[in-house]
């Protein structure tokens, strides 16, 4: 190590911390600690109990290796409780999408009682989802005294086992999913729309675009940050769902509508295989970070497209 | 310089603001002299009135008490406390957690403890393990068939038959009327086939339940029968509709009390919504199985039970005592609208259900599937069977073998 570069360290090392620089630290020292204490704990701990037969009473339990992780992918059960979260989170992503976009450009326009439309729309997600799913519970109740059954019987239409049959049972989770994210994520959009620019509108005005050219080259490229967000936003949060399915089928009917946290809980404390439960979390987590890393790196492939 | 200061002391009380409260979650209060930790299952209503009157006669103990609600969410709770070494000092024991903490140590032995004085030893058989008694259940439960009288008397119907084939034979006359016969849970197991089970033990003479427990016996010997009357007689028939896997027990009663249905399995904790409703109502056991005699659904309610690491061995007895003392009976049974099996009380019981305590709870005609090992797994998974056969995507064949496979798989 020559001279200069010995003493370029020191210089670095002498350099006192500045006041910004503590200012910085201490300001992300509470998200810091509740991160290490409410995830990074918890999480590594779950990689240690997975790798255990703990039974979440006896502290004398043993290192099992590998075995809990061989048992999720011998139960078929448990694979389809992953395959429905996909399903669900991935279906979500994709509908609310398409149906928020349009929703905020209709309640970005000039129309009477506006801030009536853009408040009920936002309303919609604003309920806790425990409620919601009670309350959808009862409009699509299989029975013809349903809410849904009964306007299909208006129409003579025969009613629908909505929550009885497996698919149906997924349908409606997944419907009851979109509906209550469309409001919220057309409002984020709307927000991301105050701040394009009207000069653009004006000037493709005088260059002769339609609506719908404005629509996909000016308004859809300028919200692709916020379809990033908005994505990213719906896919985190819909992959670790529970209390919709949980409140609205509770996982059935034959487990349809079983999502991966609620086979979690199951197996780790209402079956007493921690172990078990422990390496679906980890594999779980595992599977979230590869889908979100996917949908991060699709999302910036876009961005870049449109920049 | 002087903002910049501010800032950093904003961030260190926003630091300080989030963790206290996190600290604060990690250890439970210091253990304070008479105080007595109860973690229940039963709600605050059944047991303020229970707490109040064991203050006022042992002023020296104060009970701190917690509620959860529903199995999955109590006995998850507890679980937790429990390995977290923050077990309450009397908690209740139920048949989804029983056998996990009679066999981990959990609970302390209260074989020959005074205050057991009164209570049949029935009840006891579920909280008994290797001759040692566990858990203390002051009252039991039934449930069996409700009917609309009135429904059942536009098909000529004054009760509801035992025979399988006529009770069969009544749903199809509900649903040539365009009402739905017959009504239960679809989320929890089917107290319908837990009845025919029951019926189709005593027709063997043996808990068939036991044997399987045993390793003397498989589901596939002991279930096979009574899925295959089930499905006959509440399924074929069209009595117990596919719709029903989708409803929980609100929308079953919802259904009932608004004249959808004619019947449906339920027990006292629905007498007082079905009265409420001015329902002419009656109840009955479920159809028996061919050549056997009717049974209800039932057993010993959740029982008290003490840590067996607690630090107040004297106060959590004292507790027990007053649970099967005459006054604590009557206020916990009046309030959580059960029957006590301790001879220390009798309990008043609705007229219309009183005859399924008399005739069939009281003399041991009743059953109901506590699974020894596994238990919330095994339960769900003859959930899934059932629904497999309503949905006809299951046989009664292939739903004990189902059984027998998960089975062998818990532990």
């Amino acid at each position: 190590m020559n001279a200069s570069a010995t003493s370029a360290i020191a210089k670095v090392r002498r350099r006192p911390l500045s006041p910004e620089d503590r200012a910085t630290f201490f300001f992300l020292l509470p998200i810091m600690v509740v991160f290490a204490v409410l995830t990074l704990v918890p999480l590594l701990s779950s990689v240690y109990y997975s790798l255990t037969d703990y039974n979440g009473f006896s502290t004398d339990f043993n290192m099992v290796g590998l075995k809990n992780y061989v048992t999720i992918f011998s139960e078929p059960e448990l694979l389809h409780s992953l395959g429905f979260t996909l399903l669900f989170a991935v279906s979500t992503t994709l509908l609310i999408t398409v149906l928020a976009l349009p929703l905020a450009v209709t309640l970005n326009k000039q129309f009477y009682g506006r801030s009536l439309a853009r408040s009920l729309f936002f309303f919609l997600g604003i309920p806790a989802q425990a409620i919601l799913g009670l309350i959808w519970r009862q409009i699509f109740s299989p029975m013809k005294s349903g809410i849904f059954n009964q306007i299909l019987d208006l129409f003579t239409i025969p009613p629908i086992p909505w929550t009885s049959d497996d698919h149906w049972a997924q349908f409606c989770v997944i419907f009851v999913g979109v509906w209550m994210g469309v409001g919220w994520h057309a409002t984020l959009y709307l927000a991301y729309m105050q701040a394009i620019p009207a000069d653009l509108y004006e000037q493709s005005l005088i260059d002769g675009a339609n609506s719908r050219q404005q629509f996909i080259h000016i308004t859809l490229s300028q919200l692709v940050p916020a379809i990033v967000v908005s994505t990213f936003l719906i896919m985190t949060g819909n992959l670790k769902v529970y209390d919709l399915p949980f409140t609205l089928t509770a996982g059935g009917p034959r487990n349809a509508t079983m999502t991966i946290t609620q086979a979690i809980l199951l197996r780790g404390t209402g079956q007493s295989q921690y172990g078990v439960g422990s390496a679906l979390a980890v594999l779980f987590t595992i599977v979230c970070l590869l889908l979100v890393t996917i949908q991060q790196i699709v999302a910036s492939a876009i961005q870049r497209r449109f920049e | 310089m002087q903002s910049r200061m501010n800032k950093a002391i904003v961030a260190a009380l926003g630091a300080v603001a989030l963790i206290v409260p996190m600290a604060a979650c990690g250890s439970s209060s210091a253990d304070s002299g008479n105080s007595l930790t109860v973690y229940s299952y039963y709600n605050k209503a059944t047991m303020d009135p229970v707490v109040a009157a064991f203050e006022k006669a042992n002023p020296d103990i104060k009970v701190q008490i917690s509620y959860g609600q529903g199995d999955s969410e109590y006995n998850s709770t507890l679980q937790t406390r429990i390995a977290g070494n923050q077990a309450p000092d009397v908690f209740n024991l139920n048949g989804n957690n029983r056998a996990d903490l009679m066999n981990n140590g959990a609970v302390a032995d209260i074989t020959g403890a005074g205050y057991l004085k009164g209570i049949d030893e029935t009840y006891l058989t579920d909280y008994t393990k290797d001759g040692k008694i566990y858990g203390m259940p002051i009252s039991g439960w039934l449930a069996g068939v409700v009917y609309n009288k009135d429904l059942l008397k536009e098909v000529g119907y004054d009760s509801v038959p035992d025979n399988l084939d006529d009770f069969a034979a009544l749903a199809k006359k509900l649903k040539d009327k365009g009402i739905t016969p017959f009504l239960e849970n679809g989320q929890e197991m089917s107290g319908s086939l837990i009845g025919l089970l029951g019926s189709y033990y005593a027709s063997t003479g043996t808990d068939g339940d036991k044997e399987i427990y045993a390793g003397k016996s498989t589901f596939a010997d002991q279930w096979t029968k009574a899925f295959e009357a089930w499905n006959d007689g509440f399924i074929k028939s069209g009595a117990l509709p596919q719709e029903a896997t989708g409803l929980n027990a609100d929308q079953v009663k919802q259904s009932f009390i608004n004249g959808e249905a004619a019947m449906y399995r339920t027990g006292g904790w629905d007498v007082a919504d079905i009265k409420a409703a001015g329902v002419n109502y009656g109840f009955s056991p479920f159809p028996e199985y061919p050549g056997s005699e009717p049974y209800v659904d039932g057993g010993a309610d959740p029982a008290f039970a003490i840590s067996a690491k607690t630090k107040h061995k004297d106060a959590a007895e004292k507790f027990l005592t007053f649970m099967n003392s005459e006054e604590g009976l009557k206020l916990f049974t009046t309030a959580y609208g059960s029957a006590s099996v301790s001879s220390n009380y009798t309990s008043d019981i609705d007229e219309q259900l009183k005859p399924l305590y008399d005739d069939y709870f009281f003399k041991g005609k009743f059953h109901w599937v506590s699974f020894e090992k596994g238990s919330t797994a095994m339960s769900a998974e003859v959930i899934a069977q059932q629904q497999g056969i309503q949905g006809g995507t299951t046989t009664p064949t292939d739903a004990a073998k189902n059984l027998d496979a998960k089975w062998s798989s818990v532990q």
